[in-house]
């Protein structure tokens, strides 16, 4: 076993069954920027590294299905009325562990497989859908959910409008400069780009994309 | 693996992750319907009404009754089994020679010896506790304004008010009485009480999904709206505080539609 994989589920058991789960949730901010974001995490490192064959790719077609349920994960724990539930029911703390985790490691095996266009389409939907959430939030009048007070509220407004500009510039700039790093040698692309796989189309990635069309 | 296999369980692929999406977020959104838990619990209990438990709560007077118990008619829903008035003159001695609580004792006697109709009204119920200084404020304001138009619409033989406290430690039938004075209450109307244990005031909670959350210094933060409670002792519409119009229009249909 991988120490990669050993950390990840360190992570996660420490995520679902000890009290630091309870610590975190006890706040909105907590739980949106830091359980959630970490369950994914954790997942990503569980599962296997995909394989790099791209043609067999079975199930999961260009990464479109595994991105899809990924964004429907991200989106269900977005949603005021869930976060509730994870917070006052335990079968409902499990299955957002469970989808968490499932849905980092879909995100592992899709990400590459997607291609610049699928990225895009994924990065383009989550930021923008957790920034515009991350506005509803900060602008709510009243409390959303009734497990958490405004204030937090606001901070987690905040938290994820800023986590996801972030994300969401942070790729942008990242595919602009792929067309420069296209044009030189392959040994600069690699160090062309140098964000991690989640965040930016990666110098792997899209030498396997130009190798795919070729 | 063939042309036709991969297309296959491409598609198989596909299809599953868009079922599990759809299922996921339609589970969180109680069918692509609500985003927030309140808006939830309201669409529930419109579509199923859900009887209220029967638990035992203190008055502003110090009785013991059913929460549901009509002091001013001295009845209460016949679907449900009846809680004897119990008053206990041992546990609070010096409540009950209260110059606060007489008065509302007092106002309540003459009122149960109005004649009329003696079927159940329907209830328009909020939960507040009375060292609360912001959303129940708002809340008595609101129960102000629904008590003067009971009065002067002369519903108060089909529509009442009740304000159930969930501070158990602090809100006895002397600050409840406090409250009652401050908002002016009229006995006859709007009755006020606090379940007597800890577990008749979560049963109440749970049952109007009300969530109480420590507000960190001292106080507490909690959803607050206007339930309606039909004669039959269901609760059978959750509105917002700022419609009590609403509240009450939907209490009088449930008072007209009971038997």
């Amino acid at each position: 076993m991988t120490g990669q994989r050993l950390t990840g589920i360190a992570i996660a058991l420490t995520l679902v069954l000890t009290p630091v789960r309870d610590v975190i949730v006890a706040s909105m901010t907590g739980h949106m920027l830091v359980q959630i974001p970490l369950l994914l995490l954790a997942g990503f490192l569980i599962s296997a590294p995909p394989r790099t064959d791209m043609r067999r790719s079975g199930l999961n077609p260009g990464g479109a299905p595994g991105l899809l349920l990924t964004a429907a994960v991200l989106t269900t724990w977005m949603v005021p009325r869930a976060l509730d539930l994870a917070v006052t029911s335990n079968s409902i703390a499990f299955l957002e562990s469970g989808t968490l985790l499932v849905g980092g490691g879909l995100l592992r095996h899709s990400w590459q497989r997607a291609g610049a266009i699928g990225q895009a389409f994924f990065i383009g939907n989550v930021t923008w859908m957790a920034a515009v959430a991350g506005l509803l939030l900060r602008d709510a009048p009243v409390r959303v959910c009734t497990t958490y007070l405004i204030r937090d509220q606001l901070y987690a407004g905040t938290g994820l409008l800023l986590i996801a500009t972030a994300i969401g510039v942070r790729w942008f700039t990242t595919w602009l400069a792929l067309p420069t790093a296209r044009t030189n040698t392959r040994g600069d692309r690699s160090s062309s780009v140098d964000a991690p796989s989640c965040i930016g189309p990666t110098a792997t990635h899209t030498s396997r994309a130009e190798r795919t069309t070729r | 693996m063939t042309t036709g296999a991969r297309t296959w369980s491409g598609a198989i692929g596909v299809g599953t992750a868009l079922v599990c999406s759809v299922l996921l977020l339609s589970w969180a959104t109680d069918g692509f319907a609500v985003l927030t838990t309140d808006a939830a619990r309201a669409r529930r209990v419109q579509r199923a009404p859900v009887t209220v438990p029967t638990v035992s709560v203190r008055g502003s007077d110090g009785a013991v009754l059913d929460v549901l118990h009509d002091v001013r008619r001295d009845v209460r829903p016949d679907v449900r089994p009846d809680v004897r008035p119990e008053v206990r003159p041992d546990v609070r001695p010096d409540v009950r020679r209260d110059v606060l609580t007489d008065g509302v004792r007092a106002e309540r006697a003459s009122m149960s010896s109005t004649p009329g109709s003696r079927r159940p009204r329907a209830v328009i119920v909020d939960f507040v506790y009375t060292r609360c200084i912001t959303v129940c404020g708002a809340l008595g304001g609101v129960y102000q304004v629904l008590q003067r138009e009971i009065e002067q619409r002369g519903l108060q033989d089909k529509v009442r008010l009740l304000t159930v406290s969930f501070d158990l430690e602090h809100d006895d039938p002397r600050s409840l009485a406090m409250y009652a004075r401050v908002h002016r209450a009229n006995a006859g109307i709007w009755s006020l009480v606090t379940p007597v244990t800890a577990d008749a005031r979560d049963q109440l909670l749970r049952t109007f999904g009300v969530h109480v959350v420590p507000d960190g210094v001292g106080g507490w933060v909690h959803n607050a709206a206007l339930h309606v409670v039909d004669p039959g002792g269901k609760l059978v519409r959750i509105v917002d505080i700022t419609d009590g119009e609403t509240a009450l229009a939907v209490a009088l249909t449930a008072w007209n539609a009971a038997p």
